[in-house]
């Protein structure tokens, strides 16, 4: 469980960071990572890369909502045929969701093609 | 087997992460727009002004002050000219990045590039015209003149301090959601929007028009449709002025006068541009000091197509309105002097049937000689589509717009338009020494560059003068030259020179006490040249002349007023000729009630009305029923204006021109036309459930510019219509309205006032995106000064711009 939520906050911290700099595909990469350190199994990978970007974005998007008193997402909801800010704020962190739960399966796949599986060809060998 | 899971889900998931970056049709590229770090929620601002308040900028010489006022207009203080320029550039970039590019693009053909092949007509139109050939001439006059080039350089590296020090997060919510990048700016963009404005109010040509009627319908038709000239005309410049020159010879009339047949059903676009401007001289005022008002009529959009702006050098201090994209003030005022313009709507240019040897266009006919034509193909590129290619055939006369390729019916159809503004004069040297213009003399002299669009200037200064005059180049016509489509084929038909300058119209301090225009007639019939004027106002102008002559004590907000009037001329003048068709004694209910409220009504637009919905419905049906043989038999010609089929109504009922259709009598016709409109009224009132007040039944929308839905403004009650002062008109679903009003008292140190239709920034989702909107539906005004204490005093934000 622990892992877990060093997995969530570490995904989120280092996607923070790296957000600063680089688009947002980089996330995609954070979770990777974090995935390939902090090895859980194949579906806390996903679930864990996927609640760390999307409750990141879902924060970030939150806090420039409220600041900015809805002024653009009340714009942009339409455009996405949503009705309200936070019906586009949970769309952003469904997003996110999906980028970050990819990252962190893939990096849990790496994981095991990296590590896992040298052990064991070194086993058959 | 974990080797295959791993390499698949790899590819799974930069497939994914790639698509989500990609835009897909017209869905803009979800992952990176959503992103909140980057994407579209990074342009929501909590303050109007969001940047540091010093930026160290390369290309400046010395540090610039700019102060941003509590409506975000930047009040510019520089220390030499190129930086003031450089820094101009660099905030209209800050605030109205994609709008001034979305312009340029409109301008050069380039719009397909950006939303795809709805816009490819539009683009080869652009193209057709001659849009960069015309930029292109225009930079090689300006190239003569160091002052300008070095103006056009300093406000075009300006923008582009701007456009480099852009990340994905910082670039204008448009490009973010129609997912592309800005260029780097350059002259030849600034000159494009010129030439665009150029074209927009060189208008549309009636050529096409009168030939057809002519053809069809014989010369006492189009006469009788479309009158040169009408009785009760007031012109810009006074009847009755005297012309201090000795006229240049004209060419004589060619005998024999050949017109091509024009193919039938082509039709120009006929935009409803138009504008008022008028000052009032010390005479009149309450202060004793000369005013100036101005009010452009354009099509509306957010952001607005003005912007304002403040410059400050040892040069000039020069406060106004611009458009974004062009250095300088293009209507405003400085310490001495204010300056306003209208359309003056002359025709600037005219079509010519060219005669190729044969289909493969390479040569044509011209007297006994055989000419080259040069081909020109224009790549239109289309957004996720291939290119377009379109060949552009350039004759002597100019570039053949119309042919079997496009919108053209007959394969020998090769019209050619011939315009004044393919080879413009200096038109930024003009504003560029209007800025600085200190007395009449230096407006005067400031015009003589000024080429295209035919302008009316209005021109007020401290010292107490007053003046009105049409700038442009005007071609010198024999009587008759450009009413119709000409051969191509033949020196007679050519223009053989321009009017001199100095013999343009104007009028200086006339004893009236006033000069004002609004797209009327320019001149009475003693002027000594002909001219062709395209879509002449008959209302507006003579509302404005009418309340000028009757005020004595003008103040600000008597010309507030003015700008605002809602008083509808032809309702006044027409009405009661159209009630006398009625029998009121056969009317239902909901007749009666539309007809009780025409007799009670005050002839003013205005929101809470119903009157006005029922008068310009019922105006509507009977265009329609009295007009509608114009749109048979292939035809599609425009409508008689109102003030001409008022006058046909009044004066040539019985004319055999006059067809009446089914109906026996004129009578029936307009009390029918009633009835149905008071029909469509009662169904408007039944679809929206309330009652059909003007303000409701005539609501208006101010679109974005890129059509996106929820950028554009909510549903608007304003008052004015077609004809009234403060207009607003629909045609063709598009939009026209006041799209800045502007009123300056020239006293010692002159003042002014400003409202228009939108906000300084161009970002939707910043505060004054739409600040201006609602003082502008109730006509009112943000006070303008050259002073620094005032502007002190106020809160805004300084920005320090450093080399």
């Amino acid at each position: 469980m622990i892992k877990r939520i060093l997995q969530v906050v570490i995904t989120a911290l280092l996607s923070y960071i790296m957000e600063q700099r680089l688009h947002s595909w980089v996330i995609v990469i954070c979770a990777s990572i974090v995935s390939i350190c902090i090895p859980t199994t194949h579906a806390s990978a996903f679930w864990g890369g996927s609640i760390a970007i999307s409750l990141l974005w879902m924060a970030k998007a939150a806090i420039i909502d409220v600041r900015t008193n809805s002024i653009l997402s009340v714009k942009i909801a339409p455009l996405f045929g949503l009705k309200s800010s936070i019906a586009l704020i949970i769309l952003t962190g469904l997003i996110g969701g999906i980028l970050g739960g990819l990252g962190g399966m893939v990096g849990h796949q790496l994981y095991k093609l990296l590590f896992v599986m040298k052990k064991d060809d070194f086993c058959h060998d | 087997m974990n080797k295959v899971v791993t390499y698949f889900l790899i590819a799974l998931t930069v497939t994914i992460t790639t698509l989500l970056h990609i835009s897909i049709g017209k869905l803009p590229p979800l992952g990176k727009v959503l992103d909140p770090f980057h994407g579209f929620w990074q342009n929501s601002e909590a303050q109007p002004m969001n940047m540091a308040p010093q930026l160290s900028l390369t290309g400046l010489k010395e540090p610039v002050n700019i102060y941003f006022d509590e409506h975000s207009i930047p009040h510019i203080q520089a220390q030499n000219d190129p930086d003031l320029y450089f820094a101009q550039g660099y905030v209209s970039a800050l605030h109205r990045l994609w709008q001034m590019e979305a312009h340029t693009h409109a301008a050069a053909g380039r719009v397909s590039e950006i939303v795809g092949p709805g816009a490819t007509n539009f683009d080869r139109l652009q193209r057709r015209k001659g849009a960069l050939y015309t930029a292109k001439n225009a930079l090689q006059q300006i190239a003569k003149d160091s002052v300008i080039v070095s103006m056009l350089q300093a406000y075009t590296a300006g923008v582009n301090a701007y456009i480099t020090s852009l990340t994905y997060r910082d670039l204008p919510i448009e490009y973010k959601l129609l997912n592309y990048r800005p260029e780097p700016w350059t002259s030849l963009k600034t000159i494009l929007l010129f030439a665009k404005m150029a074209d927009d109010l060189s208008g549309y040509d009636d050529h096409f028009r009168n030939t057809q009627v002519l053809h069809y319908m014989g010369k006492e038709k189009l006469d009788f449709l479309y009158p040169e000239h009408v009785a009760e005309e007031e012109p810009v410049i006074p009847k009755k002025t005297p012309w201090n020159f000795r006229p240049i010879r004209t060419q004589a009339v060619p005998l024999n006068m050949e017109v091509p047949t024009a193919p039938r059903g082509l039709e120009q676009p006929s935009p409803a541009n138009g504008s008022n401007n008028w000052a009032v001289s010390g005479r009149k005022t309450r202060s004793g000091a000369p005013y100036l008002a101005n009010d452009p009529h354009l099509p509306l959009y957010l952001p607005c197509i003005w912007y304002a702006v403040h410059l400050q050098s040892p040069t000039v201090n020069v406060i106004g309105v611009t458009i974004p994209g062009a250095p300088g003030v293009i209507v405003g005022f400085n310490e001495k002097i204010s300056w306003g313009i209208t359309n003056a709507q002359w025709t600037l240019r005219d079509w010519y049937l060219i005669d190729f040897k044969d289909e493969t266009r390479q040569e044509y006919y011209y007297d006994k000689l055989l000419l080259k034509s040069q081909p020109v193909v224009e790549e239109i590129k289309i957004k996720n589509n291939t290119s377009f290619y379109d060949t552009v055939v350039y004759t002597h006369l100019g570039p053949i717009v119309y042919d079997s390729h496009f919108m053209g019916q007959h394969d020998e159809n090769n019209l050619a338009m011939k315009w004044v503004g393919h080879h413009p004069g200096n038109e930024l040297l003009t504003l560029y020494l209007l800025n600085r213009a200190k007395d009449m003399r230096d407006f005067e002299h400031a015009l003589q560059y000024h080429h295209v669009p035919a302008i009316n200037f209005a021109f007020a200064s401290t010292q107490g003068d007053i003046a009105m005059a049409v700038a442009g180049q005007f071609p010198l016509r024999w009587k008759g030259q450009g009413r119709f489509i000409m051969p191509g084929n033949t020196t007679i038909y050519e223009w053989q020179d321009f009017i001199p300058k100095a013999h343009n119209p104007k009028i200086c301090n006339p004893r009236q006490g006033y000069v004002s225009s609004a797209n009327e007639c320019g001149t009475d019939k003693d002027y000594p040249y002909y001219y062709l004027q395209f879509g002449q106002e008959h209302y507006r102008n003579r509302r404005i002349k009418q309340v000028l002559s009757q005020t004595s004590k003008v103040d600000e907000k008597m010309m507030m007023q003015l700008q605002n009037d809602n008083y509808s001329l032809p309702a006044y003048k027409n009405l009661a000729l159209l009630l006398n068709h009625i029998d009121s004694a056969q009317l239902n209910t909901s007749q009666q009630e539309a007809y009780q409220a025409l007799l009670a009504w005050n002839f003013h637009n205005e929101v809470d009305q119903v009157a006005p919905s029922i008068f310009h419905t019922w105006q509507e049906q009977i265009n329609r029923k009295l007009w509608g043989a114009l749109r048979k038999d292939g035809l599609s010609l425009p409508r008689p204006s109102l003030y001409h089929t008022m006058d046909i109504l009044r004066n040539h009922s019985q004319s055999p021109h006059l067809d009446l259709g089914e109906y026996a009598t004129l009578s029936e016709l307009i009390s029918d036309a009633f009835k149905q409109a008071v029909q469509e009224l009662i169904s408007w009132q039944k679809i929206h459930n309330q009652p059909y007040k003007w303000g409701d039944y005539r609501a208006i929308v101010i679109p974005h510019l890129a059509s996106i839905t929820s950028f554009g403004s909510p549903k608007l009650r304003i008052n004015g219509g077609d004809y009234t002062v403060n207009l607003s008109k629909l045609k063709d679903r598009q939009l026209y309205g006041v799209s800045m009003r502007l009123v300056v008292s020239l006293e010692e140190s002159p003042k002014g006032w400003l409202s228009y239709p939108g906000g300084q920034s161009g970002n939707p989702g910043n505060l004054h995106y739409t600040q201006f909107l609602e003082d502008w539906c109730q006509g009112k005004y943000i006070p303008l000064s050259l002073a620094q204490e005032r502007q002190k005093k106020a809160k805004g934000f300084t920005l320090l711009l450093q080399p």
